[in-house]
């Protein structure tokens, strides 16, 4: 089962003590008698402003090293600095327009696998943390919120995930009207993710899937427009450090794909599976916790306090009732190692990406898990 | 004495100053020539390329194909008879012959007890003049040592100021056999220099776009005549050198054009002085003189002989340079 071992937080704090300050005050005011009336002024002018100042240096102090420090190759940019060179080399079979696909899978992959060019290896579902030591001398890599896409850390292989590199038929492209069974594509990680610096949360693609419109995908973590990779560090971010507080969007994101997946009960389809075309029920997104669907079929009692499963907080009020379920309340996005004893039915043979019975379809949790912490089982 | 004997007299002296002069010049020739001989035997300078047979780029001659996954780093026994490739996907060190035949390989998956051998993700490697061989693995935060035939030592302990913390990456050694490291600990990313038993001597650098920072440093090799340490500073896309006591001397690769680097992964650097550059976005070995200077580079983006894509370990043994093909899986030999 996954762990989500959250990064803490370490925020630092100052605080003014205001009776400190007053009984100071006076004291510094008997000193300042026997000067100018001028310089008496200059001083009284800089310390009454001494909050702000301290505020402003602090502020300058912990951002200037941030934005210096630009660990990340995707932003943010500045022209002093040529981190266009790194992915462009105009010479080379690596100018943009030359890119094929299977190259910018390897591009990523150079980085993001192993931990020689980022922390996050995600083809081993790892943030890589030397500081961190385990039991054994090693070392306690947190897990990835978007788990792996061959394992997860060093001890198991990934039962679900979306395959990169390889064709496959996407599970519900079809758009209602058109009937049209699952499209078949290789996803690299351009797919969902743009190499640059952009709005949306990890510089996930605007138009995955080529959509018409832009898709905003927001979460609590970051300011993706100046900076990326904010929330990777935990003294940077002085918020929340490394965890899934997603704000809005994903369901639509992620529905830009799985056009079908957003739809509650509707007309009989193609969703491009086994069953061909047929009358479709989905559980619903984009709802909040407290009410549901007025006229939801069956009347679910929610637990949502107890859970540890991500929602979007879309007021920014902390875990509450009016908090929404998305698709990565019960999905990882890249790839999850929870085991399925015969619930997973679309079977990944007939796709030809994984052997048949050991799909978990990305869910996070083993089994049924997750819907009992939702839905109270009496 | 006749006139006629007179003027045979004058000619043959004439004759023996001409036979003179050029003995005088013939010597003086030969004076000439053995300066010359002994300026070029004694000058050190390398006036004509001492690699021998080649003054340009080597020729690609063949490649290994090893069932690799993910190849990285490679090294070579001190005599060069044994070539070592880290297989990163399939968690073991390959091991082959010079002509290319393997001759096994150890590691496997990584067992929790730390006196197993094992590896997580294995990255670089580095041997020393007793032909010990150091594995790097970032993610288990672990440097393993291993005997020439791949027989587990053990684990690197370093020897540092307690909660000393790292996060290996390239590995080399000097002619003293000190290991150099570097490191990407986060906020750290640094190079450290520890001595034959494992003492931290030295580190500089952290994290950032600065002279002397490093944004994932992976490469290290020192130059064994001037003791000039290069890092491959590979996230901000430049190479950078230091001398003995990690003073910043040089950045190389920054400028437009050829010499230009994009992702420079490994550096291995040849007995003539010559410092070869992996350039893993570049696809190709960028080669520099320990001054910095460009001197021109091999290979070009692709899937035939000679061709890379994605080149991340290097190493150069005699005439012979190693280059690891990670995406073509392969390790491809060129020769000087
Ligand atoms: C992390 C690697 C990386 C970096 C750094 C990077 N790019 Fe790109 N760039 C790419 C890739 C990959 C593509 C291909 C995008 C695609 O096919 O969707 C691309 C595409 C482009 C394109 C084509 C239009 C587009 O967006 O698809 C332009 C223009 C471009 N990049 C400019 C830049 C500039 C300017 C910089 C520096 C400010 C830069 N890039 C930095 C990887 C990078
Ligand atoms: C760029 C289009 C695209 C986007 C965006 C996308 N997917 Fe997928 N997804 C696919 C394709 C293609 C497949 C089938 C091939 C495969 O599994 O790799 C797939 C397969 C899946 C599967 C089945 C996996 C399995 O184990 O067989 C799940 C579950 C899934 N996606 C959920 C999601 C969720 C949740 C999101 C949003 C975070 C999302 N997808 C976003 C294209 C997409
Ligand atoms: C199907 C869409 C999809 C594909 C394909 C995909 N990603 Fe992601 N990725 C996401 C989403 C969604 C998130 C946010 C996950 C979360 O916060 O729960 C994410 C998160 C990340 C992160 C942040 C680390 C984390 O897990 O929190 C990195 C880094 C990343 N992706 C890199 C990659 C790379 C590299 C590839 C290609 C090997 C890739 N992604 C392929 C959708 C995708
Ligand atoms: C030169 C190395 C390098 C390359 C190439 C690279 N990345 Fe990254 N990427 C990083 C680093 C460093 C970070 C910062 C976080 C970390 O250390 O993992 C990062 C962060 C990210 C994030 C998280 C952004 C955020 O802050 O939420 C995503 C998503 C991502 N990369 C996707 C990609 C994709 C897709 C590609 C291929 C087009 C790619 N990267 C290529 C080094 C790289
Ligand atoms: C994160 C909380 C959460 C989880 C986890 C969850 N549910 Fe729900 N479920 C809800 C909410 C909220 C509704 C009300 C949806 C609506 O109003 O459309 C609901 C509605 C339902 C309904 C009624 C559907 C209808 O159209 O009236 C069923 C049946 C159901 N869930 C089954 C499941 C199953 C099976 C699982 C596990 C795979 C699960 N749920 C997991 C929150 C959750
Ligand atoms: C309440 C939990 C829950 C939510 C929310 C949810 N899923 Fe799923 N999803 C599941 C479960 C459980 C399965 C596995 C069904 C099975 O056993 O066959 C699944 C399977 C899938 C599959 C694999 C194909 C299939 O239908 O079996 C895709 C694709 C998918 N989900 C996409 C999405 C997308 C896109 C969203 C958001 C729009 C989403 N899911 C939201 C629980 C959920």
């Amino acid at each position: 089962m996954i762990d989500v071992r959250r990064h803490q937080t370490r925020t630092e704090t100052l605080r003014f003590s205001s009776e400190a300050r007053t009984v100071k005050k006076n004291t510094t005011f008997k000193e300042f008698n026997g000067m100018t009336r001028t310089l008496r002024r200059v001083f009284c002018v800089i310390y009454r402003r001494t909050p702000l100042i301290a505020v402003l240096t602090l502020a300058f102090i912990t951002f200037t090293p941030t934005l210096a420090k630009a660990a990340s190759p995707h932003g943010p940019f500045s022209s002093s600095t040529d981190k266009c060179s790194t992915c462009h080399r105009l010479h080379t079979g690596l100018s943009h327009k030359l890119l094929p696909q299977e190259t910018s899978l390897a591009l990523c992959q150079s980085c993001h696998t192993k931990g020689t060019g980022a922390d996050t290896a995600v083809m081993q579902g790892i943030y890589i943390d030397a500081q961190n030591p385990d039991q054994s001398g090693g070392v306690d890599n947190g897990i990835l919120l978007g788990g792996g896409f061959d394992r997860i850390g060093d001890a198991s292989e990934t039962t679900g995930r979306h395959q990169v590199g390889v064709a496959g038929t996407l599970p519900g492209s079809s758009a209602l009207a058109t009937d049209n069974p699952g499209a078949v594509i290789t996803l690299t990680c351009l797919s969902c993710h743009t190499p640059h610096q952009g709005p949306n949360y990890r510089i996930l693609r605007r138009r995955p899937g080529d959509v018409a419109e832009d898709v905003a995908v927001q979460s609590w973590v970051g300011n993706y427009e100046q900076y990326c990779e904010y929330d990777f560090d935990p003294v940077t971010t002085g918020v929340q450090g490394y965890t899934d507080n997603y704000k809005s969007g994903i369901a639509s994101w992620c529905g830009s794909c799985h056009t079908t997946y957003l739809t509650r009960v509707e007309d009989s389809y193609d969703a491009g599976d086994k069953y061909g075309k047929s009358t479709r029920y989905r559980h619903g997104v984009d709802v909040d916790l407290a009410g549901g669907r007025p006229d939801a079929v069956t009347k679910v009692i929610y637990q949502p306090m107890n859970t540890d499963l991500p929602l979007e907080d879309l007021t920014g009020n902390g875990r509450t009732p009016d908090d929404e379920l998305t698709c990565l309340s019960c999905h990882r996005a890249h790839g999850t190692d929870a085991q399925m004893t015969g619930w997973a039915e679309f079977d990944p043979a007939e796709r030809g990406i994984l052997p048949a019975g050991k799909d978990s379809m990305l869910l996070r949790q083993n089994d049924r898990t997750m819907c009992i912490k939702c839905h109270r089982v009496l | 004495m006749s006139i006629v004997d007179k003027e045979i007299e004058k000619e043959a002296l004439k004759a023996r100053k001409k036979k003179i002069k050029i003995l005088l010049g013939l010597v003086g020739l030969l004076a000439v020539i053995i300066a010359v001989v002994l300026f070029l035997i004694f000058n050190k300078k390398p006036v004509i390329n001492i690699i021998p047979g080649r003054v340009g780029p080597p020729a690609y001659t063949e490649s290994i194909y090893g069932d690799f996954n993910w190849p990285l780093g490679v090294a070579t026994s001190p005599d060069g008879g044994k070539i070592y490739v880290v297989d990163s996907n399939n968690r073991k060190v390959k091991m082959f012959d010079r002509n290319g035949n393997a001759q096994g390989d150890f590691g496997g998956e990584a067992k929790s007890s730390s006196k197993q051998p094992g590896f997580s993700n294995p990255l670089y490697i580095a041997v020393n003049s007793k032909g010990q061989v150091y594995v790097s693995d970032r993610t288990m935060s672990m440097v393993s040592i291993f005997d020439g035939n791949g027989k587990f030592i053990e684990r690197f302990t370093p020897r540092a100021e307690p909660g000393f913390s790292w996060s290996p990456l390239g590995v080399a050694f000097d002619d003293k056999d000190n290991l150099y490291v570097t490191d990407a600990t986060k906020g750290k990313h640094r190079v450290l220099i520890f001595d034959r038993n494992g003492y931290l001597k030295l580190q500089f650098g952290r994290e950032g776009i600065g002279n002397g920072e490093f944004s994932f440093p992976n490469g290290i090799a020192v130059d064994k005549k001037t003791g000039r340490i290069f890092v491959a500073d590979s996230n901000n896309a430049r190479v950078q050198s230091f001398d003995k006591k990690g003073k910043y001397i040089a950045t190389i690769g920054q400028a437009k054009g050829k010499s230009q680097l994009s992702h420079p992964l490994s550096i291995a650097i040849s007995d003539s002085g010559r410092v070869h550059v992996t350039d893993a976005f570049g696809h190709n070995v960028q080669v520099y003189d320990t001054n910095g200077k460009f001197l021109y580079n091999f290979g070009t983006f692709g899937v035939k002989e000679g061709q890379f894509m994605f080149p991340t370990g290097i190493a150069i043994n005699g005439n012979r340079v190693y280059v690891v093909d990670r995406e073509n899986k392969r390790v491809q030999i060129w020769e000087y």
